[in-house]
């Protein structure tokens, strides 16, 4: 028997780290254990092929929160976030769509293809930072429980009400009619040029087994108009170094705080004596105690599997069975000789330097969902291009760039099984190069090495189960006081002692680290 | 002076059920009809001599009781009869069968569980749909109480129960089908007529809510159907001394000084009344028949992008010999659907996303002769068809050539079923949705005058400036199924719009 830590926390994810880092800030012993041997979980930098670095999973800083980079003071341990400023949307007839960072220009852009909606886009913009700044306090918030309001919920929810109550009517039916909405609905009622609709569509998809016609995906544009309210920092851009950045300083900020930060831990099996968790047993059988222990991990690993059914009660084991995780995406990562010369736009240039989206009709990303809903992956699927290297010259040699394809869909149940994916990952891969170089024709030329990752890959190398990049689908039934489950979205377990902090609880995925604050909070609550 | 109190416009079971309240209420009311028949989409069609199909809505099972106790319905001939036996065909001939008393097959005791716990969350969906939709535009405090209302019922059915609620309708029909069942042809029968009128499959969120609400407001059937419904309200109406006017379409709704004083006619004479509901499309009456300076532009324009994108075609077939199917007790059966699975539903919404029509449609089938043999000949039988999905807006448009290529897919995916249907039909109609819009006045073709979505529901149906039934206009109503609480339960609709207007 050796140290007794006030927490263990379980996997060293950004959120994990986040959580730890406010504890111990907190001036609770912390110890953090994660099972690979670098941090970061799915926000992490690793070299892939020598000299290129990759954010193998996620590529992008999305939300990370304005409160968490500055009350952990992220940027003295080496937090440096290159802001990502424009869209290229490159179509197969040689048009294109370029969306940069001035509004003149934007505006100029989308009026080829429509004055109305040049004049419709900033309103549109406006009006979701409206209601942006609506939601945006409910990211911080612990959940309430609808079946037992105590007096802090109902003030909550009136705080909230009182939000709305300030709304006019026009943004109070915005809001009420976005919860629900499918995207291409939603920007249907704004704009005309299937161009633009169908770029701006797919923010509402990433990540989610939902295409940009499925209800519900309306909603999750609004996140992406959050980030232009929070001021200082921009929340959409690039970590140098990678998305390991974010985790490698959050790191660094809970280890300042005298965090202790194990690699190659993994974690086997959550110690549960009496009603109350007391620690966990290591891989190698090793046990470590804690008042405490806190899982950032998704739902199904944390319950399901470290914890065990049998130590669990049966309605809550079936509402975690059914807490739908179902991953859609994959990912491409390729090390490259040089920059790809787009038909659209050829050259270097700063449509290069932002997101590259292959999204050219909402009909095409329509049809690639269609194929996954039926246990296929995208032969034509929509892809998220981003190119790193040529704005953070530290994850490539000289010369030589990363370039990161976020894919979808790649359903994680294929018709054949999830365990077939290994027989067709490379042919997958295949595709995406094939639909890409349709778009930039040396692709193939200057390709020096590929990795391809499906959900499967995801589940097997990062603990995502069925590859989710959420820990848990985006769906309006597993949001807010429902994630993971409607008695337990509190980030406390049935397990006493026990608590949740990533992704499968609220406010759910992306780079935010909202999950890990909040559940940090409320842990510091009880003690 | 007006001779009137109100004016109702159009004949529509909402309307007919409206001005029959009104009616009730003492209020002298005329209902002015397009079209030579009274119904709208209830209105009997003779599509063939001999043969009737009663009303182009088929379902006639989610009736609002307390509506057709108020109107007192059964006394002006309305015959209620229980529940159908649905039979969930197989190609073979074989097949699964959903009565009152539950479903044969595998998942025989979920169903009666399923069916239980739909029981129990009845109230909340009663609460729900029976009263007027919070009021979002309102004040806070009328929100709050409107809210706190809810959340009483709710709490009463405990906390399991309660957080199970909160969490389905959201929830896309498959998903909810796939945690209780097995069987194929039971989650796809079941979820099938939850879709009519959707833009949308069962692997769309939201369609849990279409399936939950149905669930709980069917009730007994009706005799003779959607028009048997259509005669007992005019009968009622007639008894309470209100005027129902035929050959009358209405073009446009006066106001003066900012109030409704009336409408125009297409041949230019005009009726007077202070109040005027209309039980067309919100569309058509807040766009077409108000003049733009009546009504806000924020209102103008949300109510421009209510979307009402017909997706259900309707095919009628005089046959000769007997009824199609045939139940496990060897006795005909009145109502079938086709379907395999979820996925084949999924598939034929998937062709509406391209502007196609699903080749291989799933059928919603009827045939009203069994129970009302006047509707054929002897010897023959009327057999009605909803057939999903066929898309208002095709791409390839909608012509003679492309209804017939309709029909011709409906008849082939039921003759999968019933392999000697095509020699054994007499006479064929098929409405796509064009024709629906093109005969009936439906925007878009929807039979439910605009999408049963998440977004479109409850306070948002169809916008929240009017979703209490009034207009911005002192004076116009509306009251069809483009209003709270939709299509379903029938006279929902009216029976709100009415307490709206009575309330005045």
């Amino acid at each position: 028997m050796t140290t007794t830590y006030d927490a263990i926390v379980i996997g060293g994810g950004h959120n994990g780290l986040t959580c730890a880092a406010y504890l111990a800030k907190a001036g609770r012993k912390v110890c953090v254990l994660e099972r690979r041997h670098v941090l970061g979980g799915a926000a992490v930098s690793e070299e892939v092929f020598p000299g290129f670095t990759f954010s193998v999973c996620s590529y992008v800083v999305s939300l990370l929160r304005p409160e968490i980079i500055r009350e952990l003071d992220l940027p003295r341990h080496g937090l440096d976030l290159i802001p990502l400023e424009s869209t290229f949307t490159p179509l197969p007839d040689g048009r294109a769509l370029y969306r940069g960072p001035d509004p003149g220009q934007a505006r100029r852009a989308i009026a080829q293809f429509s004055a109305k909606d040049a004049d419709a886009y900033p309103e549109f913009g406006a009006a979701m930072s409206q209601i942006g700044r609506l939601v945006k306090p409910v990211l911080a918030m612990t959940p309430p429980d609808p079946s037992k309001l105590g007096l802090g919920a109902i003030m909550d929810l009136l705080r909230l009400g009182r939000r709305f109550g300030d709304l006019d009517t026009d943004a109070r039916t915005l809001q009420a009619r976005m919860m629900t909405m499918s995207a291409a609905d939603f920007l249907d009622r704004w704009f005309e040029s299937p161009v633009l609709k169908a770029a701006m569509s797919v923010s509402g998809i990433i990540g989610t087994f939902q295409g940009v016609r499925s209800p519900g995906t309306a909603y999750v544009l609004l996140h992406h108009y959050m980030g232009d309210i929070d001021g200082a920092y921009r929340s959409w851009g690039f970590s140098r170094g990678g998305t390991g950045g974010v985790s490698n300083a959050i790191a660094n900020a809970a280890r300042s705080f005298g965090a202790e930060i194990r690699t190659e831990a993994p974690v086997d099996q959550i110690l549960i004596e009496g009603e109350s968790a007391t620690g966990v047993v290591l891989a190698n059988g090793d046990e470590v105690r804690a008042k405490t222990v806190v899982s950032g991990l998704d739902p199904h690993l944390t319950f399901l599997k470290l914890v065990g059914r049998d130590k669990l009660p049966d309605p809550f084991v079936k509402d975690i069975e059914r807490f739908k995780m179902r991953g859609s995406s994959g990912k491409v990562n390729l090390a490259l000789d040089g920059l790809p010369d787009f038909v659209a736009m050829p050259g270097e240039g700063p449509h290069l330097r932002g997101d590259i989206t292959i999204a050219p009709s909402i009909d095409y990303l329509e049809r690639a969902y269609d194929e996954a809903k039926y246990g296929a992956w995208s032969r034509r699927p929509f892809m998220d291009v981003v190119i790193p290297s040529l704005t953070d010259p530290t994850v490539a040699p000289p010369g030589k760039h990363v370039m990161s394809i976020f894919v979808q869909y790649a359903p994680y149940k294929l018709k054949e099984g999830p365990e077939d994916w290994p027989h067709q990952r490379e042919a997958f891969g295949d595709a995406v190069i094939d639909t890409l170089a349709e778009y930039c024709p040396n692709l193939k030329d200057i390709i020096l090495h590929r990795q391809v990752l499906s959900p499967w890959d995801l589940e097997q190398e990062f603990g995502l189960t069925e590859g989710n990049i959420f820990h848990g689908e985006l769906s309006l039934e597993q949001l807010f006081f429902q994630r993971p489950t409607a008695q337990w979205a509190r980030y406390k377990t049935p397990i006493k002692d026990l608590w949740m902090c990533a992704s499968g609880t609220h406010p759910g995925g992306g780079i935010m680290g909202a999950p890990g604050k909040n559940a940090a909070r409320a842990m510091l609550k009880r003690w | 002076m007006s001779t009137y109190d109100a004016i109702i416009i159009g004949s529509s079971i909402e309307g007919l059920a409206t001005a029959g309240l009104l009616a009730k209420a003492g209020r002298h009311v005329i209902v002015l009809e397009a079209r030579d028949v009274l119904g709208g989409l209830a209105a009997p069609r003779a599509f063939h001599d001999g043969f009737t199909a009663p009303g182009v809505l088929h379902d006639a099972s989610c009736l609002h009781e307390d509506v057709v106790r108020r109107l007192a319905l059964e006394r002006h001939g309305l015959v209620r009869h229980s529940t159908p036996t649905v039979r969930l065909a197989d190609e073979d001939g074989g097949g699964i069968a959903i009565d009152h008393s539950g479903v044969s097959g595998p998942d025989a005791d979920r169903f009666a569980a399923w069916r239980a716990w739909i029981k129990k969350v009845s109230p909340v969906v009663h609460q729900l749909l029976d009263n007027p939709a919070p009021p979002l535009d309102g004040s806070l405090p009328r929100l709050a109480w409107s809210a706190l209302r809810l959340g009483a019922t709710l709490r009463k059915l405990g906390r399991r129960d309660m957080t199970e609620f909160l969490r389905v309708p959201p929830m896309c029909a498959a998903d909810w089908l796939n945690e209780w069942f097995e069987d194929e042809r039971l989650k796809a029968g079941l979820a099938a007529p939850a879709l009519e009128g959707l833009w949308g499959g069962p692997w769309s969120a939201g369609t849990a809510a279409n399936l939950l609400f149905r669930e709980v407001m069917s009730g007994p059937d009706v005799a003779g159907g959607a028009s048997a419904v259509v005669d007992a309200l005019a009968a009622c109406l007639r008894e309470a001394g209100a005027e129902l006017r035929t050959g009358a379409r209405v073009t446009a709704i006066r106001c003066r000084n900012g109030r409704a004083m009336g409408v125009s006619l297409h041949r230019g004479d005009t009726v007077d009344a202070p109040i005027v509901a209309s039980a067309l499309d919100p569309q058509t009456t807040l766009l077409d028949l108000l003049s733009p300076t009546d009504i806000p532009p924020d209102l103008a324009h949300d109510v421009t992008g209510w979307r009402c994108r017909g997706t259900t075609a309707k095919v009628h077939l005089a046959i000769e010999g007997p009824a199609p199917f045939i139940g496990d007790d060897g006795r005909p059966v009145d109502v079938a659907r086709t379907g395999a699975s979820l996925d084949d539903l999924e598939r034929a919404f998937d062709a509406v996303k391209y502007g196609e029509m699903s080749e291989h449609p799933v059928l919603d089938i009827r045939v009203p002769s069994l129970v009302s043999p006047e509707l054929a000949p002897e010897g023959h039988h009327v057999v009605s068809i909803m057939a999903h999905f066929a898309p208002f807006e095709l791409r390839a448009g909608w012509s003679d050539e492309t209804r017939e290529l309709l029909g011709r897919n409906v008849v082939a995916t039921l003759a999968r079923h019933v392999p000697d249907i095509a020699d054994r039909i007499v006479a064929q109609e098929t409405l796509t949705p064009a024709d629906l819009e093109a005969e009936l006045g439906l925007c878009g073709g929807h039979v439910h005058h605009g999408e049963m979505a998440l977004d479109q529901m409850l306070s948002l149906r169809p916008s929240v400036g009017c979703a209490d039934h009034s207009a911005p206009v002192p004076g116009v109503f509306l009251c069809g199924p483009g209003t709270h609480p939709g299509p379903n339960p029938w006279m929902g609709c009216a029976r709100l719009a009415a307490r709206r207007i009575l309330a005045r």
